[in-house]
């Protein structure tokens, strides 16, 4: 049947001639240029920031979580350095500030006015 | 004897063009402008629209080569580019208008003599196939022009092997109607 017979399109192919299919593969190349060397260079700053959106989300929340555990460390640290002196006031049944000054190793102002010994 | 350089695949073409080798593109471009050429002349039914349609759609192509999840295939990638600028066509026509204004890279001529019985058949040729749906005109270009199986074609525009094939015997019989005109006018 002359249906299975292909048509010859050959009239219409951009590869011939060699000439014509020449300029046209210059002007795609022309046209790619920038998107090349866009590709050579590393791409535009927008193009790096979305590349490395992911890290620096990931870097940000280390810092943030680093952030945190060190400031409740610092905290509890605080914490357990005022607790002793708190805890001698309590059990003396005196104000904390007198509870601080059974800990301190240095002689009072009072202590001197009263002929106390240094401790 | 020296051998002939072994053909590389596409997918190492891909991957050499995602770090921006001008070569490995230029060596895409040649490999599948006929074929790009043929789903865009399939859509718009005309040479020159069809070319500025080719050239923008290999530097889409490049400009998201990221998308190209499988490198290996492509050339069915680009294809689906090339049908989309072509139905979008309208808002590119100022491409041509920058390519024309590039002295450097004209058209050389190999005979012009041979170059206006090609162009004359070309002409009658368009027209011919201007009278085809958009769907007969780029199956019988990519069947009997670009020389792709059913399964291929149907691969790409998202149709059965069956349909390609019915609609290849109908744009040829339609094809040969009105070349037949021609000849007989």
């Amino acid at each position: 049947m002359d249906e299975e017979q292909p048509v010859d399109l050959s009239a219409l192919d951009p590869t011939v001639p060699r000439g014509a299919f020449e300029a046209r593969l210059a002007r795609v190349r022309h046209a790619a240029r920038h998107a090349l060397r866009e590709r050579r260079e590393g791409g535009n700053p927008l193009e790096v920031v979305a590349r490395w959106r992911a890290p620096l989300l990931a870097a940000l929340v280390l810092v943030v979580l680093a952030s945190a555990v060190l400031v409740r460390s610092a905290q509890i640290e605080a914490a357990l350095e005022t607790e002793p002196a708190d805890e001698i006031a309590d059990l003396l049944g005196v104000p904390a500030l007198e509870g601080d000054a059974l800990l301190s190793t240095t002689t009072s102002t009072s202590d001197l006015l009263l002929g106390g010994s240094p401790q | 004897m020296s051998r002939p350089a072994p053909i590389p695949p596409d997918a190492d073409l891909v991957a050499l063009a995602l770090r921006g080798d001008g070569g490995a593109f230029d060596q895409l471009v040649r490999r599948h402008y006929r074929a790009a050429f043929s789903v865009a002349l399939g859509v718009l039914a005309n040479r020159h629209d069809a070319e500025d349609v080719c050239q923008d759609a290999f530097v889409k192509a490049l400009e998201r080569l990221e998308d190209c999840r499988e490198p290996a295939r492509f050339v069915q990638w680009l294809l689906v580019i090339a049908r989309n600028r072509a139905l979008s066509y309208h808002s590119y026509r100022r491409i041509r208008e920058t390519a024309e204004l590039l002295p450097e890279i004209a058209e050389a001529p190999d005979s012009p003599a041979d170059d206006l019985a090609r162009a004359q058949l070309g002409d009658r040729l368009e027209a011919a196939l201007a009278t085809l749906s958009a769907t007969q005109r780029t199956v019988v270009l990519m069947h009997d022009l670009e020389g792709w199986t059913h399964k291929e074609i149907a691969d790409v525009l998202d149709m059965t092997e069956v349909r390609s094939r019915q609609h290849l015997f109908v744009a040829r019989k339609l094809l040969r109607a009105v070349l037949g005109e021609y000849r007989n006018g």
